[in-house]
């Protein structure tokens, strides 16, 4: 195997590293102890609750608590609304 | 808001899906150091009452104002944890999204006593443990209104009293509204009752009678 192989098998590994470590390190993103901006702080407090009210929804309509009528109003609001607050995150 | 001491003010607030009306016509003004046990039979309203306050519905008409600063604790019936995450990593990532002192997130976890859990993944704890987790993260932050659906559904005893004194210690700076079928064990933390029927206030212990009135008069209980 060539020198030039192997380096580039070894940049390739790196980048790979660095492009998915976020998604394996939850705990150590969650745990970091920068501050946010109040502006970020929002946005993403809106995201996470829209997310998980969601998932709310879902298990309500699999519990028989709601019907599919109020299932997919609710969704449609709640993916509008969280449509809006990706969009504002986009642009800050 | 008209009320000036009001952290939460709604004003003939209306809701329906499709030909089912939710909500109709609901006004309530709930003020600091109030506490509100919202009552009501299943489908009476009080879930979609409490995500339009939280900002998680849209009301078809009415206002709606809430004091959303610094955030607004909300906390459905679900609890909605991250089943793969740890206990800290999900207080953490609220912590996080509220710009919350890592601190915060210790504190939160030794007073609802599951400080001891905080590396197990949530989906391996008791349904008392998981609904504490989603209390903590509901109250993280400080927030002026706190919004609980059924909050004490899953609770031990032990869970009800940490609930009922971290109520309790709100006093005068927040505003809490817990939608509820428990009233025996919640009822002495609150300070107003209202109760729903079929979408509309059929009675509210500010306007009508006191609280034990209300309460003898729709369940047969209360003091």
């Amino acid at each position: 195997m060539s020198v030039g192989l192997v380096l580039c098998v070894v940049l390739s590994l790196v980048i790979g590293i660095a492009l998915s470590a976020p998604y394996f390190e939850i705990g150590a993103v969650v745990e970091d102890d920068a501050i946010e901006s109040p502006h970020d702080t929002r946005l993403l407090d809106s995201k996470e609750r829209l997310l998980r009210a969601l998932k709310d929804l879902e298990q309500d309509f699999s519990m028989g608590k709601i019907d599919e009528k109020e299932l997919s109003q609710s969704r449609n609001e709640l993916s509008l609304e969280l449509a809006e607050i990706l969009k504002k995150d986009k642009r800050s | 808001m008209n009320n000036p001491t009001a952290l939460l003010e709604i004003s003939g607030v209306a809701k329906a899906y499709g030909e089912h009306c939710a909500l109709s016509s609901v006004s309530l003004s709930v003020c600091q150091s109030e506490v509100v046990l919202l009552l009501g039979a299943n489908g009476a309203g009080k879930s979609t009452l409490l995500r339009i306050m939280a900002g998680l519905g849209r009301a078809d008409r009415g206002v709606v104002e809430v004091c959303r600063e610094p955030c607004v604790g909300f906390c459905s019936h679900h609890g909605s944890l991250y089943a793969k995450l740890t206990v800290r990593e999900n207080i953490a990532l609220t912590a996080r999204a509220l710009g919350v002192l890592p601190r915060e997130v210790d504190e939160a976890c030794s007073t609802w006593g599951i400080d001891k859990y905080h590396a197990k993944e949530v989906r391996e704890l008791s349904k008392g443990m998981y609904g504490r987790v989603a209390l903590a993260r509901a109250f993280l932050g400080s927030p002026r209104v706190v919004l609980l659906d059924e909050p004490s559904s899953n609770l031990d005893q032990e869970g009800v009293d940490i609930l009922c004194s971290k109520v309790a210690s709100g006093g005068t700076e927040k505003a809490i509204v817990i939608a509820t079928h428990d009233i025996s064990r919640l009822q002495d933390v609150a300070t107003r009752v209202v109760v729903l029927e079929r979408g509309v206030v059929v009675a509210d212990s500010v306007n009508n009678s006191d609280r034990g009135e209300v309460l003898a008069q729709y369940y047969g209980a209360g003091r």
